[in-house]
Parts: structure tokens; sequence; C-alpha cells
């Protein structure tokens, strides 16, 4: 796989929400450009409602910007598409279908034939190390197991990129820091272009090749750096507690901004 | 389940006997005793003895309130769930049937009688229409939130898994609406019911509600008591019905408790 090669480019990007009731104009994200490099692993960090998500969800194709564009492979995004598979952090699993349902339902859409469709189930549960979940509803599983279930129905159409918008967010710190060792895990196998939202700079300092880190709204990009030292990577490594503390830094400024 | 539960349940259900007998033996003797007059409370036996003195036409419209209550359902239903499903799904189609639907609603079920019969005469089309008419509102009304308030992250997921509008109606919107769907189905059935009664009571030459009527015409407080259990028995019977519907098709939705 070639490196450095650009899959996806943020152009300009601005967006304004607007209110349906007030009316009241809220901007939310401030002129960004970024490009991702295939098959790199890019953790987005900010304070709380800054923008980040709604930045993935304008990549993703559900939002429309304001002005600026995405263009994905050559293309400018304008709709979904599962070559840019989502990971929500609510999971969205369709409680009306079983796991398996569940991860075959991108493969249903393309009308994939059952027998490979199964197999592709089969394979992915292996993955998640959840042979024999098939059957069950997702009333059945714990938070940990959804999300692994989230992650194996975004993989299984097998998409050009991975959109994860803080799928550990509704975890327990313990489940949090074991599927984060997870994703490591499942990452290194699936290689994935992936963009990875979170407020978690240990979460960001574990998983990255790279660390974009933005402001308050209306969202800027403040920090932008490569990772160069190896993954899995320890809080004891001198690279893990530079970076932390630098950014730390940048983020405790920009939480209190907003809340001035 | 536990023997505990199973223990708590077998409790209620000699609880449930208990106050139905004590119910019944109230009423009993408060008629024997001459504490309510006969005239209007007729006592329990008498009550039951209109199964065997009336057995025929006893049958013979409960039968026609049933199949009347049922076909008049089935059409609600068909027009209710495609109504809410369009309406709720498609803002167009919202701000063309909404306004029109609050206003038809605010007009009680029974005010349309009369239009019902200038409209189809004495018979079975009329009482059809009132019928469907009063059990369409909750049916629609529940398919319609069903539809507008599916989760936004399971319509994103739909489309971000390659579905089609068609697919996100059909696969998503329809089975996450489920739930909002049967508790309609349910109250469809009761207003239904309360519907199809006031019109065979005011114009009909059959079903319960006539049989009623013309019982009281009589000062027969015994048969129209007897009715009045028929038309709760059929209400009870059809909602267990669905019960066991949503049951069937709503098992996803067990929590463990």
């Amino acid at each position: 796989m070639a490196q450095g090669n650009s899959v996806l480019e943020v152009k300009n990007l601005t967006h304004v929400y607007t209110d349906s009731r007030s009316h009241v104009e809220t901007e939310v994200i401030d002129n960004v450009s970024l490009s991702f490099q295939e098959g790199k692993f890019v953790c987005v960090l900010g304070p709380s409602g800054c923008g980040k998500t709604t930045m993935l969800n304008i990549i993703a194709g559900f939002i429309r910007p304001t002005s600026g564009s995405v263009v994905f492979e050559g293309k400018e995004v304008k709709s979904p598409s599962p070559e840019r598979a989502m990971v929500f952090q609510d999971y969205a699993l369709f409680p009306w279908l079983t796991v398996s349902g569940n991860i075959q339902f991108g493969l249903m859409m393309k009308n994939t034939p059952a027998k490979v469709r199964e197999a592709k189930v089969t394979e992915y549960l292996e993955m998640m190390g959840m042979k024999g979940f098939e059957h069950k509803y997702p009333f059945e599983l714990s938070g940990g197991m959804k999300q692994r279930v989230g992650l194996a129905r975004a993989l299984a159409v097998e998409p050009k990129m991975l959109l994860l918008d803080e799928p550990f967010g509704s975890l327990d710190a313990q489940t949090r820091r074991t599927m984060q060792r997870e994703l490591f895990r499942i990452m290194a196998q699936a290689k994935k272009t992936s963009i990875f939202v979170t407020h978690s700079i240990d979460e960001a300092l574990f998983l990255s090749d790279r660390l974009i880190v933005m402001s308050a709204r209306p969202t800027r990009v403040l920090i932008d750096i490569e990772l160069k030292s190896a993954k899995p990577r320890q809080r004891s490594d001198k690279e893990y507690s530079e970076v932390y503390e630098k950014v730390d830094k940048v983020i405790t400024a920009e939480v209190s901004k907003s809340i001035e | 389940m536990s023997s505990r539960v199973r223990k708590i349940r077998e409790n209620a259900y000699v609880m449930n006997t208990i106050g139905i007998a004590v119910f019944i033996a109230l009423w009993w003797l408060a008629v024997e005793a001459r504490l309510i007059s006969p005239l209007f409370v007729a006592s329990p036996l008498a009550v039951v003895q209109v199964l065997f003195t009336q057995t025929a036409s006893l049958a013979q419209n409960t039968y026609i309130t049933l199949v009347t209550l049922v076909e008049s359902f089935l059409v609600a239903a068909a027009i209710g769930i495609l109504a809410g499903a369009v309406t709720g799904a498609f803002d167009v189609a919202d701000w063309v049937i909404s306004p029109i639907l609050d206003l038809l609603r605010s007009v009680p079920n029974v005010a349309w009688v009369p239009l019902a019969i200038i409209w189809f005469g004495i018979g079975i089309e009329s009482q059809i229409f009132v019928s469907a008419f009063s059990a369409f509102f909750p049916i629609f009304t529940n398919t319609y939130v069903g539809f507008k308030s599916v989760r936004p992250s399971f319509i994103r997921a739909g489309y971000n898994l390659g579905a089609s509008d068609r697919d996100v109606f059909f696969r998503i919107r329809l089975p996450a609406s489920l739930g909002q769907v049967f508790p309609g189905l349910k109250l469809g059935i009761q207003n239904g019911m309360a519907g199809l009664i006031a019109i065979e009571f005011l114009d009909s030459t059959s079903g319960l509600g006539f049989m009623m009527g013309e019982a009281s015409d009589f000062f027969k407080a015994n048969i129209v008591i007897m009715d009045m259990l028929m038309i709760g028995l059929l209400g009870f019977a059809l909602t267990m019905t669905l019960v066991l519907a949503e049951k069937r098709f709503l098992g996803w939705q067990r929590r463990t408790s």
C-alpha cells in the first residue's frame, strides 16, 4: 500500500448551524482544511461540543456543509456511502435484528448472496472474539459487545475508510481500556484508513498514527502532528508523555475558554 | 421463571378470583335484599338466565357485532398504518395531510352517524364506516409518531450501509415503529367497538348495540347487562389476540430484568 497517498481531502470547511425554532445561527466549523493519508489511523481530539463530530458527519455525508467541501478519492462527498463506514457512539445497532442480521445488513443492501454473507458474519465475529453470538439480539449484549458488533457491521461492507465517532464514549473506564486494546488488535489486522473522534487524550495517544487537536467552537485545527514511535504505546514512553503534556495544556486552555 | 415469581403470580390469580367473587356476591346480595330495585339492576342469576332464554338472539347478535368489528378494524388498520407511515416518514405528506386530520379528529366519532346514514343508509356499510373511522385515529396517530420518532442514528446507519430510501422505509422505519403501532391497534379496537355499539344502538336492526336498545325499551336490565358482558368479552378477546401478535413481532424488545 502506497503511503502518503491522500484518500480524503477536507477543503476550507465551514459550517453554520441554524436552530430551526429560534433561527439563531451558531458557527460550528471555521475554515478547516485537512488531508487524510491512506492506511493511517488519525485521531481527532477536542473539547466536548467543539464540532469534531459535526465534521465527521460531514465527511460521512450525513450533513452538507455551509461552505467548503469534502473530496473522497477525487469526488465530492454529497451523500453517505458504505465506502466510508461509520461506527456510532450510541452503537446504532438495529434492535429488531440479531447480531448476524446487523453484521450482514450492509451486504444485503448490495444483494450479496446468503452464503457469502454467512461466511462474512462468521469471519468478523471471529475477529471480534464473539464466536457463537450470531443469534443473540442487541438487548442481550453488554456495551462492549454491542460496539464490537458495530465495528464488525462497519467492516463487513469492506469500506475504504472507517469513521469512528467516540465509539467508546458510553462505556465504563475498564471496558473502555479493553476495547482500546481490542481495537488496536483489530486495526492491525484490518488495516483501514480511519478517522477516530474522541475527547480522551490517552485513547488518542494509544491508537493513533497522527493526532489532530481541534479548538472550541467555532472549531479550527490547533495541533496536527504525526506520532513516530511504535504502537501500542505505553504511558512511560518518551513521545507519549511529551505529546500528552502539550495536548493537555492546549485542550485545558480551550475548555476554560469555552466555559467563560 | 423462578419458583418465587411463580408463587407471586399464583397468589395474584387467587386474588383476582376472590375480587370477582366478592363483587358478584355483593351485587347479588344487594339485589336480593332489595337495596337496589331489580328493575334497575338485575340479579346475577337473572343475567345468567339470559344465556338460556335468549340463546339464539344473543349468539346471532354477538356474531354480527364481532364480524362487523373485525371488518371495520381491518379497514382502519390498513388505512391508518399506511397514512401514518407515509405522513410520519415524509415531511411533504405531513404538511398536507396532518392539518386535515387534526380538524377531523376534533369531531366526536358518534357525530358521524347522521352523515354515515345519509351516505350509506341503515345497514352494514354505515356501521363499518363509523366503526372504522373511530378505530382509525389512534392507529394513525401512533403509527405517525412511531415513524416520525425513529432514532436518527438508525436512519443514518441505514444510509451509511448502503440502504436506499425504500430500504430505509421498510427495513428501518417500519420495524423501528412497531413498538408504537401495536398500542395504537389496541386503542383502535376499543374505539372501533365504541363507535360500532353507538351506531348499532342508534340506527340498526341487529348487533349487540341494537339488542341492548331493544331490551332497554322493555326495561329488561338483565339482557342489557348480559349484552354489556358480551361486549366486554369481545373487546378483551380481540385485544388479547393483538397482545399475542405483539409478542410474536416484538420479541426483540424483551428486556432482561
